[in-house]
């Protein structure tokens, strides 16, 4: 085993090389304010002794200072272990001349497996490093990643081997994706790579969309934007046409001129007009000598939205739990509010000709023939519908909600029972069951109570901690009055009771009940008090923000706020290439938000059409969290990944995602050898090419192993201070003698 | 004679007519849920108008929807129960002593977490109600706070269209108002809107309205009914909705 001897010179003074310099130039200074002091010594011995000392002083003192110490190191040069890291990504798929990049790979680890010269560890790089087992090498398996991320690739591979690595051959075309990757970078990197650079640095003839940003949300009926960079390989083209489609129509197309730099940029504009998430794609012409077709489009998702919740406020009279709800609803930016106020009944004195007063007629077949499905959220806050011959809109209100829409009714003296709502459409979208008559309520104040188990759902939601939120209600006025129930529909979830009244089976009466009937959502509150959270309890507390933080989370969980959703399932990125890695995290819990713990869910990958591509079985963890990895849909197109709960029917939770045949990854596929040259010059490692790459033993995988080392410090005694008192003594004496200051 | 006859007749109508609609209780809830008008009683000052909230709270019952509470309760302004009902009207015909600092501030409080507050000064053809109601909302709200309320104002046609406030007299042009949030929360009349309101037991009005006519008795019990469906309603009449039917009315006026 060779070894070698290493001697090392060190400052022991603190602070560093800093301090040394400043150390230095004070004694220098010194030095030369004694010398100055010289000339006035006219005998020339006396001047060279004087000069001698105060040198010699100068000397040790710094020597003193500094501490400089000699390591004496022996070291044996061992062969470390070396690794392989194949670039994985896409853009080694790409055809330069002749075989794809991904092929030459795999043929040039075949060979080096082959000769079994040295021994070595065989990893994948893309997003993140793999180990590869050389067997399953298939060129088409290995250009799967979306990203080439050799910075992070060799970090990775350091930290997996820090103690007997020697060196590291990457295998690559150096076509990374980390933003701003140089080789400088790797300077103090302190492992040899050696680099095998797969294509060529001349121009491949791929025109390609280099770039593409638009906003994950748009809102319905706006105009939106897509900022998309395209690069050309013609140097001579003057123009190039972008489409941008949805589902395949074309919605907006622009020529775009070429810059001096190759590129063209532009912003096109686009008005969503479909709800929901939509699949737009930027597409160029595709050149019939284009090396890679598939970065001529990309595609995107966005989230189209209403730019305002659309709330539909119908009260029946005014009072002072609709002056409340109003005023928040109002003062609410993000909600757009139409509201109907019942001024006067057939039963009012009318005492001024219509000319003389403001009242309005009821709307109700614009509301709830033309526009009902305009609105995300309807509530009926003490409205009894009898009078305005709206028996036949209440078909269609149970169909919106049932269609998804979502439904409040708020009590008082004209709902639920009282307002004739028993047996009819409205009652089947009504998460209870209601006493009838006009004289189904209950007088009195009461302190609803929290139900048991649902503390947690973002209705009752007052503040995040159990107690703290409990507490809350407890500081909260009474209400005064309710409207009798006398059940709950199967889905139902009673979040507030009365805390003596019972039903008929001796359970709490319920006063505040949410549900979901079809695909929309419903809740009933049986009292039209809910105000006194509000003034009556800053009365007392001098907070009313409990009544504006209820409302406000009452509608977001109606209007289906992602916040508020019990389950959340979230992919790592919106886009992927085929079949590339995807990885989704989960954080499953039940209607009643309760973690589903060690619960059997399937992860389903549908089409946008709902064919169903792919399903996977996930079981949750102690907390109710999940996390797998799936591959990518081979065919390009938007895509849904659902949670099926385990009752293998209702959905918990879903998300979308894009699969583009092109991608970051091949928006610049050109390979890029001189980079990976100087890498290998940085480190110390050799740069060679597919074709000239040589066995693996010839390259330098030697490390050093220190197998001892000895430290002196020649100054670090009380005699050296000795020998700086004695000189600098002498020297004083000396000057004081022959007359100098 | 005659006169009286007719008083008396007329008033017998009225006690008639009330019995025949008069509601089991203020709603199905029962009283507790009702509109409440409520007194102010302030610094010693007996109200000027006593029956006028009973009056108005019976006015804005028959003429609405809104369900009021016909015995409106009273109140003062540093009564912890005064949150219990966002409505509150005070009414004075003299000056009257610098309220408490806990009246002060039990009135901000009100007004702030969402309170309305009628004043009405039962004595407008003289000054001393008008001062101390101007130094208190100064000490209350700062000065300045209370402005000019603008006749195109939501108040106008929260129920009623109305060019003008009038009351018992014809009073000042406008309204005057303490703004709070974007709504008038504090409403001063100078009209003498409750001595409009005012009636005896058998249903007679209590004094004489001027410059006079039964117009403009009508047009001070509309501006009560406009003032309190503001108070429920707030800028309800100002959504687009409603815009194109008010403004043919106005315009066929």
């Amino acid at each position: 085993m060779p070894t070698l001897e290493s001697v090392s010179l060190q400052l022991g003074n603190p602070g560093g090389t800093p301090v040394a310099v400043v150390v230095a130039m004070l004694v220098a200074a010194m030095t030369l304010l004694g010398i100055r002091e010289l000339s006035s010594v006219t005998l020339a011995w006396r001047r060279r002794l004087l000069l001698g000392l105060r040198l010699a002083t100068a000397a040790v003192a710094l020597l003193l200072a500094l501490q400089p110490r000699w390591i004496s190191e022996r070291v044996e040069v061992v062969q470390g272990r070396l690794l392989v890291l194949l670039d994985v990504s896409r853009s080694m798929q790409v055809r330069d001349d002749g075989a794809s990049r991904a092929t030459q790979a795999s043929e040039l680890v075949a060979r080096w497996r082959k000769e079994a010269a040295v021994p070595f560890d065989l990893y994948g790089f893309g997003s993140e490093l793999r180990p590869l087992k050389t067997q399953a090498l298939q060129p088409h398996d290995l250009a799967r990643d979306d990203e080439s991320r050799l910075r992070r690739a060799l970090d990775s591979a350091v930290e997996r081997h820090p103690d007997d690595l020697g060196a590291i051959v990457v295998v690559t075309d150096g076509a990374d994706t980390t933003p701003d990757f140089s080789a400088a970078q790797l300077a103090e990197f302190g492992v040899r790579v050696h680099t095998v650079a797969l294509g060529s640095e001349r121009d491949l003839g791929d025109d390609a969309i280099v770039s593409v940003k638009a906003d994950p949300v748009a809102f319905l009926r706006q105009s939106a934007e897509v900022e998309v960079v395209v690069r050309l390989s013609d140097a001579d083209a003057a123009r190039v046409a972008v489409s941008l489609r949805r589902d395949g129509q074309v919605v907006a197309e622009r020529g775009l001129e070429v810059g001096d730099d190759g590129l063209a940029r532009a912003v096109l504009p686009f008005v969503p007009d479909r709800l929901g998430r939509s699949v737009y794609s930027l597409s160029i012409p595709v050149d019939a000598r284009d090396r890679v077709p598939e970065n001529n489009e990309r595609a995107f998702l966005v989230r189209v939205t209403r730019d305002r919740l659309r709330v539909l406020l119908v009260c029946g009279a005014p009072s002072w739990d609709t002056r409340f709800l109003r005023a928040f609803l109002k003062s609410d930016p993000a909600i757009d509010l139409i509201t109907f106020f019942i001024l006067t009944t057939h039963n009012d004195i009318r005492l001024a000709p219509a000319e003389e007063l403001s009242l309005i007629p009821f709307p109700t077949d614009e509301l709830f023939r033309e526009h009902l499905e305009s609105f995300d959220v309807v509530i009926f806050q003490d409205f009894n519908y009898g009078p305005y011959q709206m028996v036949q809109y209440l078909p269609r209100i149970r169909d919106y909600v049932l269609a998804g829409g979502s439904f409040a009714m708020i009590g008082g003296s004209k709902a639920f029972g009282a307002g004739g709502y028993v047996r009819t459409p409205v009652a089947e979208i009504l998460p209870v069951a209601m006493e009838p008559g006009e004289r189904a309520v209950m007088e009195g104040a009461f302190a609803p109570r929290l139900a048991a188990g649902l503390e947690r759902h973002p209705v009752v939601e007052l503040a995040p901690d159990p107690e703290q939120n409990a507490a809350a209600w407890q500081r909260l006025a009474q209400l005064v009055g309710m409207n009798k129930l006398t059940g709950l529909t199967d889905d139902a979830l009673a979040l507030l009771h009365h805390p003596e009244a019972k039903l008929g089976d001796g359970t709490p009466m319920p006063v505040l009940v949410v549900g979901s009937p079809g695909q929309g959502r419903s809740l009933a509150l049986a009292s039209d008090s809910a105000w006194r959270w509000g003034m009556a309890t800053a009365g007392r507390t001098g907070d009313p923000s409990a009544y504006e933080k209820f409302w406000d989370r009452a509608l977001r969980w109606l209007a289906r706020d992602p916040l508020l959703e019990p389950a959340r399932v979230e992919t790592d990125r919106e886009r992927y290439g085929p079949g590339a890695a995807l990885r989704a995290r989960m954080r499953l819990q039940d209607a009643r938000h309760q973690p589903l713990v060690n619960a059997e869910v399937v992860l389903r990958v549908e089409q946008s059409d709902g064919q169903v591509v792919h399903e996977a079985p996930v079981t949750s963890d102690a907390v109710g969290a999940a996390e797998v990895e799936l591959e990518a849909p081979m065919q390009p197109g938007g895509y849904r990944l659902a949670v099926i709960a385990p009752d293998g029917q209702s959905e918990l939770a879903d998300e979308g995602f894009v699969v583009e045949a092109g991608g970051d990854e091949l928006a610049d596929p050109r390979a890029r050898p001189g980079l990976l040259k100087d890498i290998a010059r940085i480190t110390g490692g050799s740069a060679s090419t597919a074709s000239s790459a040589g066995a693996l033993q010839d390259l330098d995988r030697s490390r050093s192993r220190a197998v001892a080392s000895q430290q002196h410090r020649p100054f670090a005694s009380a005699v050296f201070f000795l020998v700086l008192v004695v000189v600098f003594g002498v020297e004083w004496g000396l000057r004081r003698a022959w007359g100098l200051a | 004679m005659i006169s009286r006859l007719r008083r008396l007749c007329a008033g017998l109508w009225v006690v008639l007519v009330s019995a025949l609609l008069w509601p089991s209780s203020g709603g199905a809830f029962g009283e507790a849920t009702a509109v409440d008008i409520r007194m102010v009683l302030a610094a010693k000052l007996s109200p000027a108008r006593p029956t006028a909230a009973r009056r108005l709270a019976w006015e804005v019952r028959q003429r609405t929807s809104v369900e009021t509470r016909l015995e409106p309760t009273r109140t003062r302004f540093d009564d912890p129960g005064i949150f219990e009902s966002p409505l509150l009207y005070f009414s004075g015909d003299r000056e009257f002593q610098p309220l408490s600092e806990a009246e002060i501030a039990g009135l901000r409080r009100f007004v702030e977490f969402g309170g309305f507050v009628l004043i009405d000064d039962a004595a407008p053809d003289r000054d001393g109600f008008d001062r101390s109601v101007r130094r208190e909302l100064g000490r209350a709200f700062g000065d300045g706070a209370l402005r000019p309320l603008a006749n195109s104002h939501t108040v106008f046609r929260s129920f009623y269209l109305l060019e003008r406030p009038q009351g018992r007299v014809e009073g000042p042009a406008q309204l005057e108002a303490v703004q709070r949030a974007g709504r008038a929360a504090v409403i001063y009349s100078r009209h003498d809107l409750g001595g409009a309101w005012d009636r005896d037991d058998l249903g007679n009005y209590l004094h004489p309205v001027q410059p006079g006519g039964n117009r403009q008795r009508e047009l001070a019990i509309r501006l009560g009914v406009n003032l309190v469906l503001y108070a429920l309603c707030l800028d309800y009449k100002d959504d687009q909705v409603h815009s194109p039917f008010i403004m043919r009315r106005r315009g066929g006026q």
